[in-house]
């Protein structure tokens, strides 16, 4: 035979659950030694295929080759023996473990049976690390990493394993735009090693740039395997969603109006970020550049009033605002979405119109008693007008799929008939065609008048819905553009313009003897 | 297999699916096998007489376990509660004999140290900090060696009869006053969960806490609120106990905690806190119950028949894992 056997095989997978199809009869092949890219909107299956590698799922139909050989994966564990590795979002790592113990956890070298030779668990881990290019100190803490370097950590453990496929489902999901210049440098290497990956993502720019191959994945089918290079971010978006988004074309964009709704004076929050000043107008989408650590968040949390600035004013309409809760911020007529969907956002035992009524309940309480019918109204207007694709409005919210329960948590704020949204990442990990809606949402929103801040780690983003965007790095303000006006280059510049002096915190108590002065 | 058979029976695997999903639906499945096995096995089982007995006997186990629910729901544990009873039902038996047997009076004092004691362990898990499970293993602690101290190691003796028809023996219009209570604590508790903002708030308060902050919740006082009701609901059922005894017991309940706590993760509480329902509590203490009726019926001695009301507890468990890893796809 010429070809070498492809790494990995699947031959008419299916799948269900009750009530959905997650897979119908997929077959693919996966080269050794190629990135293989995976791609689809959410509830398309990448992650029912990737849970059915990894020996979590159990396939009800079709069979898995490896290397040419029938194997049946019965679980994890099964799965890594076999040569299968996974780095999931979630990290899979114990954090106040040491480096090399993640690595080696459970095989670690022995001597009288039971105890541990750290001198050659720390050699062994120094070599892995090499082997991916890293200066990483084997003993350093998990918990001590960057999101980027606990993934080197993963892949690494990986390798110790000795796996010849990796399957990264969204690494570059929380991870900075530096980062994933040098997680790509290492995928390129694992590569040259004859290494298989299998990139999954919804950011198509990465999978055009890193991919080989490319298997689109659409309501559980296969739609298209071919060469990476024979595509473009619209086949590919194509594709995903079966049909063309207009709206992929910038959008036309309502100028705000002159009026300031919020404006934000030299607010300071110890440790975190200092001197932010900015006025937001009636109408207005202003963006948040910056890197992880630009502390965007911590910002966005002090504004909901979930944190207490150390100094500085909010002004609200011209008036100063003090205020130090989030219902107090609510009722205030500011909105606040959380990046952390699942943590933070998320009533999982909940339907969906009690999870989108949970912040406005007010509004349907009658002597402490809830009116379930005009409660269930507000949750099928906001089910219509944002389109939440549900099976029914008793639906539990824990099984829409990601974009859905976006669109969830975006209609909860909005039914708080808010005047100012704040929303931090609210595209992330969700797919291409809910994107889309989510920024025609905002456009909309911003058109009747709403102000709306908004954080993103895609610049693109930022760009295609803001009027305005505000760069941040480390705590401070780095810049601010008119989004017409600016390019990625310049915003990524800016938010890479960090202080030799370090960061706020070191600074921080500095500036506060001054104030108090 | 025509087009029209394979939707019919498509049809009815979707509804058994449903039905299979309801957890209310398997329960009372169980419920319903349990008390058909006892019919067989024993005539007297399935008489009115035993029923209005087991009714009785229990309905302190009942109330307790329906405040039980609703600190689960928040994510907490109250195991205070057999102790906080023990010592209301002491401290009402002792008004009694200091207030001239004013029933008032000992209802007041009954009600309030069953209330300040759920208070403070609110207090103490919120603003302290402190895991519910070891803020009310102390107050546990603290309840029952009061109840001692009060009762001096004895019991103290209630020779009050319209104390003991009000909290014990009483009817209405043929329905024992005990039956009648347990209903309409039900109902208010019900109803709290299903239809008040309060009731939606502590379901959110247990499924996300950060989410419920977000939302403008005031979780501080959703969780203080279901401490206190255990509490005062604990206290309800010591003037029960004293009752039914015709005494307040500074030793009784012991481990009642326990049976309640089992009673409503059988009926479908999360122990992770926002999933669960009154229904399904009455439902999992029912099941207690009625199994240890019939067991007690068919002659099977105490110690016997709480090694199998454990070893049910933890099978109806592992049923309900395989059930929840069957949903969700995972083996």
């Amino acid at each position: 035979m010429s070809n070498p056997e492809p790494a990995v095989q699947l031959r008419g997978i299916s799948k269900s659950f009750p009530g959905v199809r997650a897979l119908h009869d997929v077959s693919l092949d996966i080269k050794q030694g190629e990135v293989f890219g995976l791609i689809g909107e959410n509830g398309a299956g990448k992650s029912t295929l990737v849970k059915i590698l990894a020996g979590i799922y159990r396939k009800d139909k079709g069979e898995i080759l490896l290397y040419g050989n029938r194997e049946s994966i019965e679980d994890p564990v099964d799965a890594q023996q076999k040569g299968l590795s996974f780095i999931l979002q979630d990290r899979n790592l114990c954090p106040q473990l040491s480096i090399q113990e993640n690595i080696f956890a459970g095989r670690q070298p022995l001597q009288l049976g039971a105890f541990i030779r750290w001198k050659k668990l720390h050699q062994e881990t120094g070599q892995i690390l090499r082997q991916l290019q890293s200066d990483l100190e084997p003993a350093r803490t998990v918990a001590s990493l960057s999101v980027a370097e606990q993934q080197l950590v993963e892949i690494g453990r990986a390798i110790s394993f000795r796996s010849r496929v990796i399957v990264m489902d969204e690494p570059t999901a929380s991870i900075s735009e530096e980062e994933v210049g040098a997680l790509f440098a290492l995928i390129r290497g694992l590569k040259e090693q004859g290494i298989t990956v299998v990139f999954i993502s919804h950011r198509l720019k990465e999978v055009l740039e890193i991919t080989d191959r490319v298997a689109v994945l659409r309501d559980g089918e296969l739609v298209k395997l071919g060469e990476t290079r024979a595509e473009s971010v619209e086949s590919l978006i194509r594709l995903m969603v079966g049909r063309d988004i207009e709206s992929v074309r910038p959008q036309a964009k309502v100028a705000p109006k002159d009026n300031p709704v919020l404006s934000v004076r030299e607010l300071c929050l110890q440790g975190h970020f200092e001197a932010i000043s900015f006025v937001l107008r009636e109408g207005e989408i202003l963006g948040f550049a910056g890197l992880v650590g630009a502390k965007r968040t911590e910002l966005f949390q002090t504004l909901f009033g979930r944190r207490k600035p150390t100094s500085g004013q909010i002004l609200l309409r011209g008036k100063p605002v003090r205020y130090s809760s989030p219902r107090e911020a609510l009722s205030l007529g500011i909105a606040y979405l959380s990046e952390n969907r699942k943590e933070e956002g998320l009533f999982p035992f909940l339907e969906v119109d009690k999870n989108i009524s949970m912040a406005a309940l007010e509004k349907y309480t009658r002597f402490g008693f809830i009116d379930r019918n005009s409660e269930r109204e507000a949750g099928r207007r906001y089910i219509d007008s944002l389109k939440i694709k549900v099976s029914s409005i008793n639906q539990l919210v824990n099984f829409l799929s990601g974009g859905n329960q976006q669109k969830t948590l975006i209609a909860r704020e909005l039914l708080t008939s808010p005047q100012i949204v704040l929303l931090d990442e609210p595209t992330v990990g969700i797919d291409v065609g809910a994107k889309f809606e989510i920024y025609n949402i905002l456009a909309d929103l911003a058109a009747q008048g709403v102000s709306i801040l908004l954080i993103s780690s895609e610049l693109n983003e930022l760009l295609r819905v803001c009027h305005r965007i505000i760069v941040m790095c480390q705590g401070r303000m780095t810049g601010e553009f008119q989004a017409e006006e600016v390019t990625q280059e310049t915003l990524l510049a800016r938010a890479t313009q960090f202080e030799r002096r370090g960061t706020v915190e070191s600074r921080g108590a500095r500036n506060q003897s001054g104030v108090r002065r | 297999m025509t087009e029209s058979e394979g939707k019919s029976r498509r049809a009815g695997r979707a509804v058994m699916q449903r039905l299979l999903r309801n957890e209310l639906f398997g329960l009372l499945l169980a419920l319903l096998i349990i008390i058909l096995a006892f019919s067989i096995l024993s005539p007297y089982f399935l008489t009115l007489e035993n029923w209005l007995n087991i009714g009785i006997q229990t309905s302190i186990f009942f109330i307790l376990s329906c405040g039980m629910t609703i600190v689960i729901l928040t994510r907490g544990i109250d195991l205070s509660v057999a102790a906080v009873l023990a010592l209301a039902s002491v401290l009402s038996a002792q008004s009694l004999l200091l207030f001239d047997n004013s029933i008032f009076i000992a209802l007041i004092v009954g009600l309030l140290v069953g209330l300040l004691f759920g208070l403070l362990n609110g207090l103490l898990v919120v603003y302290a900090a402190i895991e519910p499970f070891l803020v009310t293993l102390g107050t546990m602690s603290m309840a029952r060696g009061a109840a001692l101290l009060f009762a001096q190691g004895s019991v103290v003796p209630v020779k009050n009869e319209r104390f003991v028809f009000l909290f014990a023996d009483g009817q209405l219009l043929q329905v024992p006053l005990l039956i009648l209570y347990s209903a309409v604590i039900f109902a208010l508790l019900h109803t709290l969960l299903r239809t008040s903002r309060l009731g939606r708030n502590v379901y959110a308060v247990g499924g996300n806490p950060t989410a419920a902050l977000l939302s403008g919740i005031n979780i501080k006082r959703i969780r203080v609120f279901a401490y206190t009701l255990s509490g005062l609901l604990a206290g309800f059922s010591g003037l029960v106990a004293t009752g039914r005894l015709s005494a307040g017991l500074p030793n009784y309940g012991s481990g009642l905690e326990l049976d309640a706590i089992s009673a409503a993760v059988l009926g479908g509480t999360s122990f992770m806190g926002g999933k669960g329902s009154i229904i399904g509590t009455i439902i999992g203490a029912m099941i207690i119950a009625i199994i240890d009726n019939g067991l007690n019926l068919l002659g099977i001695n105490f110690y016997t028949r709480l090694i199998i009301k454990g070893g049910i507890i933890v099978a109806a468990m592992y049923w309900d894992h395989l059930r929840q890893v069957s949903l969700s796809g995972n083996k």
